[in-house]
């Protein structure tokens, strides 16, 4: 491949997923097939996944907001960052969606992992000095891309240089990136101690800029070059302590004059006297990269992928993407509250439909009178308009929101009443799947035992049980006729009670 | 087609007016060929121009040359042609209309917001930028142009005169909408934006914006509808909005309006027991405010009384391994209060049930 040094032209070629048509709302999971986990990035675990309609491979990282410490803002600024990045050195962005509680964010996938997965697979542990030139180049012009835009990577180093399935070389990992505008955030503390500039950790007041990467390149070279940065078997605490006060690292042994000049040149102590990216692009040592031959790491990518399927090499993942907290068919409160007006009189039910389903079953005029001028207007009950249904609020109040302890006594599902139970349970209601004695006598007898407040109530609720379902046993039927009588009766009185409050 | 002149620009000024006249064209071209072509000019001219702004080039440009600059930025009209063009331009173009913007609101004279000033005498760029978010959704980019514009509308607000201006815009209520509809990245944008909106220059919000019976209701709707119907990402977000604004002192007549309501008290214990402890903990820090309020409406307090044990029983268990003294003490101090509260008494007191949680069917 033979890279350009410059910029590319912008190309709007959105891919296919990328596209804002109406997925917003859809689960990304409906879309997207999660295959293995193949990292784990400094925000959250990295699937490579299949997205369904085209089949085309992309990577995923599943952020899980709920354990994050990181605030939202930011990762929705960081976001923002990568979706200003087009450059074809830069790994490219596609879009994020939102699943139960995680941020999954759809990146171009790199087949061929990091340049230090590349390292620690590889037999001999390092590259030869013509394929470090071609990485260090590309790497250099996704710089220049990036400081170009007045941005700052922070984090160069081999494991955030990423590798297509083709060997070509992308920066990736843009986790901790800082725009240089964001003055207040330049003063944090971001980066791995052995590839940071003395600059950033001496935190001199004028904090730093885009020439703390071209440090990182430095060490970044020595690592690519010997297999590990300078320093790496030290603590990481003590070379941080040390970084600012030693004479910066050299690179040591056999390697030529033209790579120990670059890497003297990147390591320059005092950030305005180290040359920029575009600077660094003219290098001799850049030359070595014979146009054809070197310039690319397929045959590294090839080979590493073959031994690592002799190795039978995985990534365990952080979080399991099973892992849910909204799962379907489980409650989706913890606690359910009691919004019911107690003193029942009026028999029209004030229909309050929406978020809340709020039952407001009847009460006496004093207590509609109070009530409905201001639930017409209150937000809530306007909000029912928009048929918003499907949205786990609604099942909120429903009423298997109560404790059952001893659920498994009583083999009607709790969750009757919600999604597609609750129509299963009304067709079954409505047609010959209804069964009086389960779903109502045994139904109400539940929760009567719930209501109960002291154990011996519920000793009792639960003999009467027991004899209602012997009852039932031996003379079928029985339920039918009555709840048929409790039901004409009911209606009978709450007719009388219309007549008489009207 | 190009004339000598056209490639190189020779003063500051000439990439302002090369650019209008090329943006200008944008509208009525014909062929795809042209379009491409009419996109790189504008691109180049707008790098150009931005380069001026930002004094990035060689020789450093003159303060005259810039004044000149940027006065013919105002008299072309300008930044509302490069608005109603944004869609149109290149990607790495819109990046730049974005930053110019930025940069023309820094820019000060004696003391003065200069672009500011000139902007408040055309409110059609304002009421412009509050439309462009939307705009941009029909098109194919919709992200990244909302993007584009909504960090428009995000550096208009730091300045208090076009905050003002914006507040008046029924647009605004708008941004709701996205917040709950959108991408993600619309999504949070919308919330940075109602954010800023109502939390930086908190005097005329105040005044002039929940000084207004019928913005405050709109408002608290507005919340609700988010807290209700958001995914879980949209509730988090809406539930800290809410949660930062009732905080503000000047605006307390929101407070009160929002803690007296019964409805936002059912709505707020019901994210009390989300599943999500996040939701929770934002939850709490509202529900607090409820609890804590000492004239509580007679509806709010009807309902805490009738779920008292239920809360006792709730709480006495919450985040019980929080490390977080400020909230031990808070958890406490409510506690406390609801155990304070009278027990209710059913109907039928003799009864050993307790009253039906739910109507009949």
């Amino acid at each position: 491949m033979i890279a350009s040094t410059e910029l590319p032209l912008s190309v709007d070629v959105t891919p296919l997923h990328a596209k804002d048509s109406g997925m917003a709302h859809a689960r990304p999971s409906h879309f997207y097939e999660i295959k293995e986990c193949v990292g784990k990035g400094s925000f959250g675990d990295v699937y490579r996944a299949i997205y369904k309609e085209t089949g085309e491979v992309v990577a995923i990282k599943i952020i899980n907001l709920e354990e994050t410490q990181d605030d939202i803002d930011i990762l929705a600024q960081e976001i923002y960052f990568l979706s200003e990045l087009k450059a074809s050195f830069v790994t490219s962005y596609y879009k994020t969606f939102v699943e139960d509680v995680s941020m999954w964010i759809v990146m171009e996938f790199c087949g061929g992992g990091s340049c230090a997965d590349l390292l620690k697979h590889l037999p001999e542990h390092k590259f030869p000095e013509h394929k470090v030139a071609y990485i260090v180049r590309e790497v250099l012009c996704g710089l220049e891309y990036l400081h170009s835009q007045k941005k700052i990577h922070r984090d160069i180093k081999a494991a955030n240089i990423l590798v297509t399935d083709d060997g070509e070389v992308k920066l990736g990992d843009f986790g901790v990136s800082g725009q240089i505008m964001a003055t207040l955030k330049r003063n944090t503390f971001v980066g791995t101690p052995y590839w940071m500039a003395p600059e950033i950790i001496a935190r001199r007041d004028n904090g730093y800029n885009e020439k703390a990467d071209i440090w990182s390149l430095g060490i970044t070279a020595i690592e690519l070059l010997t297999g590990q940065p300078p320093y790496a078997k030290h603590d990481p605490i003590k070379v941080l302590m040390n970084i600012p006060l030693r004479k910066p690292p050299k690179l040591q042994g056999r390697f030529s004059s033209t790579a120990r000049d670059f890497i003297g040149l990147c390591l320059t102590k005092d950030p305005d006297s180290r040359p920029t990216a575009s600077e660094l692009m003219g290098h001799k040592f850049l030359n070595r990269t014979t146009w054809r031959g070197a310039g690319s790491l397929k045959r590294e990518v090839e080979l590493v992928k073959i031994l690592k399927k002799q190795s039978n090499y995985f990534k365990e993942p952080r979080y399991a993407v099973k892992d849910k907290v909204y799962a379907t068919g489980l409650r989706p409160h913890l606690q359910t509250w009691n919004f019911e007006q107690t003193l029942y009189k009026n028999p029209k039910p004030l229909k309050l439909q929406g978020i809340l389903e709020l039952k407001h079953p009847e009460m006496n005029s004093a207590a509609l009178e109070q009530l409905s001028p201001k639930t017409e207007k209150s937000p809530i009950s306007a909000m029912g308009s928009s048929g918003e249904a499907s949205t786990p609020i609604t099942n909120a109040t429903s009423p298997s929101m109560r404790h059952y302890h001893n659920g498994k006594d009583f083999d009607i599902s709790m969750g009757v009443h919600e999604g597609k139970a609750a129509k299963k349970y009304a067709q079954q209601a409505s047609g010959k799947g209804l069964n009086y004695f389960r779903h109502i006598i045994l139904y109400s007898f539940e929760r009567i035992y719930e209501r109960a407040r002291s154990e011996d109530t519920k000793l009792v609720v639960n003999r009467l049980r027991d004899l209602y379902e012997e009852a039932e046993k031996s003379q079928p039927g029985l339920s039918e006729a009555f709840v048929e009588e409790v039901y004409i009766r009911m209606e009978e009185i709450k007719n009388y009670i219309v007549e008489t409050s009207f | 087609m190009a004339f000598w002149w056209k490639k190189t620009p020779k003063t500051a000024s000439d990439y302002a007016r090369l650019l209008s006249e090329q943006l200008n064209k944008l509208d009525h071209v014909s062929t795809i060929d042209n379009r491409r072509k009419i996109q790189d000019d504008c691109s180049r001219y707008l790098a150009g121009t931005k380069h001026f702004l930002l004094g990035d080039v060689d020789p450093e440009p003159t303060a005259e040359a810039l004044d000149e600059l940027y006065s013919a930025i105002y008299q072309l009209d300008l930044l509302y042609d490069l608005l109603t063009n944004l869609h149109d331009l290149e990607f790495e173009a819109r990046k730049d209309v974005a930053l110019i913007f930025a940069t023309c609101l820094r820019h000060s004279r004696d003391n003065k917001f200069v672009t500011v000033d000139y902007m408040v005498t055309r409110p059609k760029i304002v009421s412009l930028i509050l439309r462009t978010p939307e705009l941009a959704l029909s098109k194919n980019n919709a992200s990244d142009l909302f993007l584009k514009a909504g960090f428009i509308i995000l550096e208009c607000l730091k300045y208090e005169q076009l905050c003002r201006l914006m507040l008046r815009d029924p647009q605004i209520w708008l941004f709701f909408d996205f917040a709950k509809g959108g991408s993600f990245e619309i999504s949070t944008e919308s919330f940075q934006i109602l954010s800023s909106m109502f939390s930086v220059h908190q005097k005329p919000v105040a005044t002039e914006f929940f000084g207004q019976h019928a913005n405050l209701q709109k408002f608290i709707d507005k919340v609700n509808m988010l807290l209700a119907h958001g995914n879980y990402v949209t509730k988090r977000q809406s539930i800290k909005l809410l949660h930062s604004l009732i905080m503000i002192r000047a605006y307390n007549n929101l407070l009160t309006s929002y803690i007296n309501s019964p409805d936002n008290l059912k709505l707020i214990m019901i994210l009390l027991s989300d599943r999500s402890k996040n939701l929770q903990m934002g939850s709490f820090n509202i529900f607090k405010v409820f609890v804590a309020n000492p004239r509580k409406s007679r509806p709010v307090l009807d309902i805490m009384v009738k779920n008292r044990d239920k809360l006792l029983h709730y709480l006495k268990s919450f985040n019980t391994d929080s490390k977080d003294a400020t909230f031990l003490d808070e958890r406490e101090y409510v506690i406390q209060e609801i155990e304070s509260l009278p027990r209710l008494v059913s109907p039928n007191s003799d009864s050993t049930l307790e009253v039906s949680p739910q109507r009949l069917h």
